[in-house]
């Protein structure tokens, strides 16, 4: 069993860097361009109206609303503002599910019929695409009161002025990986972003095609499958087994778990000529 | 008159509603009155003018009646129920309390509101109207589904909004026998625009199924008043409503279905009356 795990690591580590073969990483790196000032913006404006749609739904939940009412509500109040295309459908998930304990698979991620709670801990995450630009959030809030939640997310905040760091200090993805991973672990907290598929602290962004044909495919849309496939997968997503190189849009999600709940951020971080920055440069954060 | 038809841009689109101009008290409590079909917030006009004095009153319009370029994507009730959100937070702040009044099918739009703000919804009268949830249950009542006959109707292709208007001096003549734009001030009510309305049902039908599966319990205070002549709504019993309420209250009216036009001084009484009796319990 640990031989297969270490044959599936290694391929995981070979396939990451699959940019840097003669022919094929050519074509791929073919399909990546470096993004102008105006395509920021595109992304820029999705990600603002993400966050501005999770905050408006955070301010309408109440006990007794399920996961399934509020992803639908976050995904109407998108649609209303023009979205057409998801690059996932949003998840909602309400107290102990934010650090997905009982979960046995992946089909148990998607919203369900959970109700909220008073004074639970919430995520909502959402990928909307607007006028081909995706953007992909994560937004931690509360109903009600808990001084573990507030605690936790003063030490997310402090995530998000560390991370742009990681990506100057020329590491690869493994490394930038292990060094929040560690870091977690020594504040006490647990790594759930490991429970994602592929156990990604995030993955790349790039235009998509939008407004012809629909997503189809839930959660996650075939344009995203297509964005990420066709540039070559594993080098897109932000593991412990990359290590090809950084440059490009990531949507980078830590997600640290607590004892009985978890908080996440999620947003775009635009890293080129060893630079990192946020493309918003201030983050979302529940007050 | 002393009101205007105003509009709001909220989410892409621009909402109307209709708009007093007497003073806004923030000591008088909000009414939000939620009209149904054929008609527009127009229809409220009567027992609006009963009133105004002692309540800030806001009197949107529901779907595409009064707002054709309303996209059509907008007509599902938790959508709509959102644009009536969106309204109160903008005019009168994100924590404003308020009672909401809904006739026919606005009833659908504020079941939702019971829920959604739950704590700042202090009431809510029904005026021949329920949750599309508990209607979707009373349609298992034999006489219930024999007065919804018109609701597979309108759902047929050839009822759509241009047919019904062409013959819509016809339907008028059959309403006007439940009491129908009865009302003088009602002139200004755009007769023919206000059958638009008819693709809320076709759109409200096609999540009944959904509503059925629902099992919720409100504990927001609740008034139906029924009218004794409704052709439309069969009167429930008190049990019919049990599963849905903690607390509500039944009256029963005569009348026809469009009670809120004939007899003004009776509804705001009532209303009146209910208004203050939950809004002291709630306190």
């Amino acid at each position: 069993m640990t031989a297969a795990k270490d044959l599936f690591n290694q391929f995981k580590i070979s396939a990451s860097k699959i940019q840097e073969l003669p022919l094929v990483g050519k074509l791929l790196k073919s399909r990546h361009k470096s993004y102008t000032e105006r395509d920021l913006d595109g992304f820029r404006a999705t990600q603002r109206l993400a966050y501005q749609a999770a905050k408006e739904i955070h301010r309408l939940l109440r006990p007794g609303i399920s996961e399934k009412k509020a992803a639908l509500m976050l995904k109407e109040y998108l649609q209303d503002y023009g979205v057409k295309v998801f690059l996932h459908e949003p998840f909602v998930w309400f107290g102990d599910r934010t650090r997905f304990d009982n979960c046995k698979n992946y089909l148990e991620y998607f919203p369900n019929k959970r109700t909220l709670l008073e004074n639970e801990p919430i995520i909502l995450d959402v990928a909307p695409v607007l006028d081909g630009y995706p953007a992909d959030i994560g937004y931690s809030c509360i109903y009600g009161e808990n001084a573990n939640f507030s605690k936790a997310v003063k030490d997310l905040k402090q995530y998000r002025d560390w991370l742009p760091e990681l990506f100057t200090q020329n590491l690869t993805g493994k490394e930038i990986y292990q060094e929040v991973e560690n870091r977690l672990q020594s504040e006490g907290y647990d790594n759930i972003h490991a429970k994602y598929p592929l156990g990604v602290l995030g993955h790349r962004m790039h235009p998509m095609i939008d407004g012809i044909v629909p997503g189809i495919l839930r959660p996650f849309s075939w344009q995203f499958y297509w964005s990420v496939l066709s540039r070559g997968a594993l080098s897109e997503t932000l593991g412990d087994f990359h290590s090809a190189q950084l440059d490009g849009l990531w949507a980078l999600e830590p997600h640290l778990g607590a004892e009985k709940f978890g908080v996440k951020f999620e947003e775009m971080l635009w890293v080129h000529s060893g630079k990192a920055e946020w493309i918003v440069s201030e983050g979302v954060f529940c007050e | 008159m002393d009101y205007v038809k105003k509009w709001l841009q909220l989410r892409n689109v621009s909402i109307p509603y209709i708009h007093f101009n007497q003073q806004q008290d923030p000591a008088r409590p909000l009414l939000v009155l939620l009209h149904g079909f054929p008609d527009d917030a127009s229809a409220w006009l009567p027992l609006a003018e009963k009133l105004k004095d002692k309540f800030n009153l806001l009197i949107p319009y529901i779907g595409r009646v009064g707002n054709p370029k309303l996209p059509k994507s907008r007509l599902k009730v938790s959508r709509l129920t959102m644009d009536v959100i969106d309204l109160v937070n903008s005019l009168y702040g994100n924590e404003s309390h308020f009672f909401v009044i809904a006739h026919d099918l606005g009833g659908a739009i504020a079941r939702e509101l019971e829920f959604l703000l739950s704590g700042r919804v202090r009431g809510v009268s029904y005026i021949n109207s329920m949750g599309m949830d508990v209607f979707s249950h009373r349609l298992k009542d034999r006489a219930q589904l024999k007065k919804s006959y018109y609701m597979i109707l309108f759902q047929m292709p050839f009822f759509n909004p241009s047919v019904v208007q062409r013959f819509h001096k016809r339907l008028e003549k059959r309403l006007s026998k439940f009491g129908w734009g009865e009302q003088p001030s009602l002139e200004i009510q755009d007769k023919k625009n206000v059958w638009q309305g008819i693709e809320l049902y076709r759109s409200f039908l096609k999540e009944l199924p959904g509503m059925f599966k629902q099992k919720r319990k409100s504990s927001v205070p609740c008034l139906f008043l029924f009218s004794t002549k409704d052709p439309f709504i069969n009167i429930p019993p008190q049990s019919a409503l049990d599963p849905y309420y903690n607390n509500f209250k039944i009256r029963v009216l005569e009348g026809g279905h469009w009670i809120q036009l004939k007899e003004t001084t009776i509804l705001a009484n009532l209303l009146e009356n209910f208004i203050y009796d939950s809004g002291k319990r709630s306190v």
